[in-house]
């Protein structure tokens, strides 16, 4: 009776030593070691992503107010060198680099008060892609308003009516609030305004015919698609099929023109939004994708190493009992494990998750229900060699219990096997995650590379050319399934000699 | 694909069943145990569809049965009673109506056999072909699947043969330093964002190949048409036809094949390594049998039904992959009725597409099995009954 908990220490002890040498062998292999390195950086991005990364931004991923003033699909500002530069302006900061504001207030000799905004910007390769204005306004009588782009080639475009003559244009028809009283905050895209059907017939197209353009149904569409970006371009004659951009100093102005000599008007924010976005480009909310391919770490570890995690032990255990067992309970259980084996997992998962709400637990819980017959079949056979060894053998004599010989005997013989299973089967589940993401068929409360992907094709990012959005959750798709690859080869070459030669 | 490396011989996937004898024997057992797996998966399907139409038709029925219940309130008429036992009957009439009543087991056998003769009524619309029942949609989408699928595995199994067996030839050389560095990326690589990649590249930057390949068939058609109508003579038609398929299925067909490749060939050079040491091949090489001969005569010979083995669940877990490849590529198969299905949620296709899917590569695995019946000189023979896995 005493022998039984010192042979059982030396079991350990076996193992303990093996693990060692399994652990001084793997840091000699080059590719085991760099895939250890990605890992520990890429646990280190999942663990503090708070502190390196931008956990507000996360948490506002699906309120779309808080991305309206970043660039709209820009693609990462590395790779857009003649895209224009972001410039944001507000009340306290009104010449940051790359742009000014002038502000004048005067009264017009018919006692109309005049509060002008003039925003002076050079356009070096690229214009903005739009212009966001914010205003904190007050008046209490009929106001009207101007605006107007100045351009280096001596150009004024009038983008609304001249209220000096005539009506003019009503602050209603640019920002949608009463004419005649007004207290509070209106802003306006200005991109959006120009494009209008309304405007392009009463602005943009008297400007181009005066330049000589004939504006027929083809150029109206042109002109309602690209408008904003006519503005900044040089009149070619090829102008509706190729715009070319004008580089130089332009000046948009916005006056308001209102009877109240008491009105006030005030810069909140003016954005120039620029062609390009941060590191890893914008999507088409304007949301930074890199926080998302940052924060898309954790949950991919989190999936892979659980799911892999859970199917190896539970198909390890589930082998080495079936194999040690023999005769109809090996049949039995080897078969089971068979059927489950070969159940394509994807469709399966695909028409469950079309019908229940998507759940990432859910998912994790399947992929180890579909997932462990692989490792079990192996196990099994392993056990079946292992159970006539002559150290059971002897342990068996020695009156060692069923229980003791599959987990202090067998079990710890196979794995490191398990391990190098472990790591080969973390791609699997990232991928399955990411493809039915892919499909719509993610945890909605969870955001996924696979969920970057889909919102990706949705957008037509293939057709449009929005290549970030495409690239770059993919290389981290491909990156965590690289660095467990790499690490489970290294594994595997160890364990199987064979294979190196 | 890399792991299968390591279980790959202990796998023996028809080895397990080959107690007693020969080559029929093997097979008819081989054959009901798919069937026995496509049933199992049928009844999963169906009992997902049972429980699922019964809560929906289930809310609509308390729906419905609320309205009438304030409907009815306003009558003077009526006592509380009366009114109790008129509300009941109203449900049980609906309960009748929409099928909730009975035996649920009964449903879902009744279900399996409408999935299993793919009696499936009609879809809500034509996302496929010209006929609004599902029965023809799927069964197009099938066709398609197949067309691509089929092409892309004998392109794989072929390439991947050669490359695996020039690897081994040399291990640490320079092809295949490369061959474990494409194994490693296309075992952790999703197929279909290979095949965004492609679009971007082949597509968008370049403008060779086409966005979407929904228009293939109906090119062709087009086409033979045109060639009946005596528009065009037979070489300018053969030419055509061949130049629209490539056109369509070169973009699908090479992603689907880089993807598979390498793993595939990874696992070839793996078997091939371990059969290089065993003393028939030192034998053949003492006889100076060639080298060529040596590797295709007699290591890839007695290599065969392992890597039909691993062809198969290759095969099994790229399925799932490829289908949604199609969906990027707009192939008008399987994969392209799946994402048709979903947005428009089309529950029942959905359902009928999984089962045709699982049904695929069910039969491509009973053929897979005839075939390794063949290459299998044990099981040809009958004397199959010491194949036991080979455990490391």
């Amino acid at each position: 009776m005493a022998s039984r908990p010192k042979s059982s220490r030396r079991r350990f002890e076996d193992l303990r030593r093996g693990l060692a040498n399994l652990a001084r062998e793997f840091r000699r292999s080059k590719t085991g070691m760099t895939g250890l390195t990605i890992l520990i950086i890429l646990t280190f991005i999942a663990v503090f992503f708070p502190i390196i990364g931008d956990p507000e931004a996360i948490d506002n991923w699906t309120n779309l107010e808080y991305w309206q003033d970043n660039p709209k699909k820009a693609p990462p500002c590395w790779a857009a060198s003649d895209a224009f530069r972001t410039v944001i302006i507000t009340r306290n900061n009104t010449s940051p680099t790359g742009a000014e504001l002038v502000t004048r207030e005067w009264m017009t000799p018919d006692g109309r008060k005049v509060s002008s905004f003039s925003l002076l910007f050079t356009v070096e390769k690229k214009p903005p892609t739009n212009i966001n204005v914010e205003f904190r306004v007050s008046y209490k009588k009929t106001t009207r308003i101007l605006i107007l782009l100045e351009r280096p080639d001596g150009q004024v475009v009038y983008l609304t009516k001249n209220p000096f003559e005539g009506r003019g244009t009503s602050v209603k028809d640019v920002f949608g609030v009463a004419t005649t009283k007004f207290n509070g905050t209106v802003s306006k895209q200005i991109s959006s305004y120009v494009t209008k059907p309304k405007n392009v017939e009463n602005f943009l197209r008297p400007w181009l015919e005066s330049n000589g353009y004939k504006i027929g149904t083809a150029e109206i569409s042109v002109l309602t698609k690209s408008g904003f970006d006519i503005l900044f371009a040089k009149l070619t004659p090829n102008l509706f099929n190729q715009i070319e951009y004008l580089p130089g100093r332009y000046n948009l102005t916005i006056a308001f023109v209102s009877k109240d000599p008491d009105s006030s008007f005030e810069v909140k924010k003016i954005v120039l939004v620029g062609g390009c976005f941060g590191l890893a480009g914008s999507d088409k909310y304007g949301r930074d994708l890199l926080q998302g391919l940052l924060y898309g770490v954790k949950w991919a570890l989190i999936i892979g190493l659980l799911a892999s995690l859970a199917s190896t032990l539970i198909g390890g255990v589930y082998g080495v009992v079936s194999g040690y067992a023999g005769g109809v309970v090996d049949e039995v259980m080897l078969r089971i494990a068979q059927v489950i084996y070969s159940i394509p997992v994807l469709p399966i998962l695909i028409l469950l998750f079309a019908i229940i709400k998507p759940s990432i637990w859910i998912l994790i819980g399947l992929l180890v229900v579909f997932g462990w017959p692989g490792m079990a079949i192996v196990t099994r056979s392993m056990a079946l060699q292992l159970k006539e060894e002559t150290y059971v053998e002897a342990a068996r004599a020695i009156g060692a219990g069923h229980f003791r010989l599959v987990f202090l005997y067998i079990l710890p013989q196979i794995l490191p096997y398990m391990f190098a299973s472990i790591a080969l089967s973390v791609p699997g589940a990232v991928i399955a995650e990411a493809s039915l993401s892919f499909l719509g068929l993610g945890d909605p409360t969870i955001l996924t590379w696979g969920k970057i992907l889909n919102e990706a094709q949705n957008a037509a990012a293939t057709i449009n050319g929005y290549w970030w959005w495409v690239l770059l959750p993919g290389i981290m798709i491909t990156l965590v399934g690289t660095t467990f690859i790499l690490i489970g080869q290294a594994l595997d070459t160890i364990l199987n000699p064979r294979l190196k030669r | 694909m890399i792991l299968k490396s390591l279980v790959y011989s202990s796998l023996d996937w028809a080895a397990c069943d080959v107690k007693m004898s020969g080559v029929a024997r093997l097979l008819i057992v081989q054959t009901i145990n798919n069937l026995a797996i496509l049933l199992i998966i049928v009844a999963i399907i169906s009992v997902i569809f049972v429980i699922y139409n019964q809560q929906a038709l289930e809310g609509a029925v308390i729906e419905a049965v609320q309205n009438y219940a304030r409907m009815i309130e306003r009558n003077p008429n009526l006592t509380e009673e009366e009114k109790k036992v008129l509300i009941e009957q109203f449900e049980q009439n609906l309960r009748y109506k929409f099928g909730l009543l009975g035996n649920p087991v009964q449903k879902v056998y009744n279900m399996m056999i409408r999935l299993l003769t793919l009696d499936l009524g009609n879809a809500r619309q034509i996302y496929i072909g010209a006929s609004y029942a599902i029965k023809d949609q799927v069964l197009l989408a099938l066709r398609n699947t197949a067309i691509l699928f089929t092409t892309a595995t004998i392109i794989t199994t072929f390439v991947g043969l050669f490359i695996g067996l020039y690897a081994a030839r040399r291990p640490q050389g320079l092809l295949d330093r490369v061959l474990s560095i494409s194994a490693v990326f296309s075992a952790s690589l999703p197929t279909w964002w290979l095949g965004m990649l492609m679009l971007l590249i082949f597509a968008f930057k370049l403008g060779w190949f086409p966005f979407q390949s929904k228009d293939i068939f109906i090119r062709l058609s087009e086409l033979s048409a045109a060639y009946q109508a005596g528009e065009m003579g037979y070489l300018t038609y053969l030419l055509s036809k061949v130049y629209t398929w490539i056109y369509y299925m070169f973009l699908p067909l090479v992603t689907v094949v880089i993807v598979s490749v390498g793993g595939w060939a990874y696992v070839v050079r793996n078997i091939v390594i371990n059969r290089m040491t065993e003393d028939f091949v030192m034998v053949a090489r003492a006889k100076g049998v060639p080298e060529r001969k040596v590797l295709f005569g007699h290591i890839l010979r007695a290599s065969s039904p392992p890597l039909v083995t691993i062809i198969v669940l290759g095969l099994v877990n790229s399925l799932g992959g490829a289908i949604i490849t199609e969906t990027v590529f707009g192939w008008p198969g399987m994969g392209l009725l799946y994402w048709v299905a979903l947005t428009n949620s089309e529950t029942l296709l959905l359902g009928t597409v999984t089962y045709v899917t699982v049904l695929l590569f069910v039969v491509a695995v009973v053929i897979l099995n005839f075939i390794y019946a063949l290459l299998d000189p044990r099981v040809r023979t009958g004397h199959a009954g010491g194949i036991s896995p080979v455990a490391r």
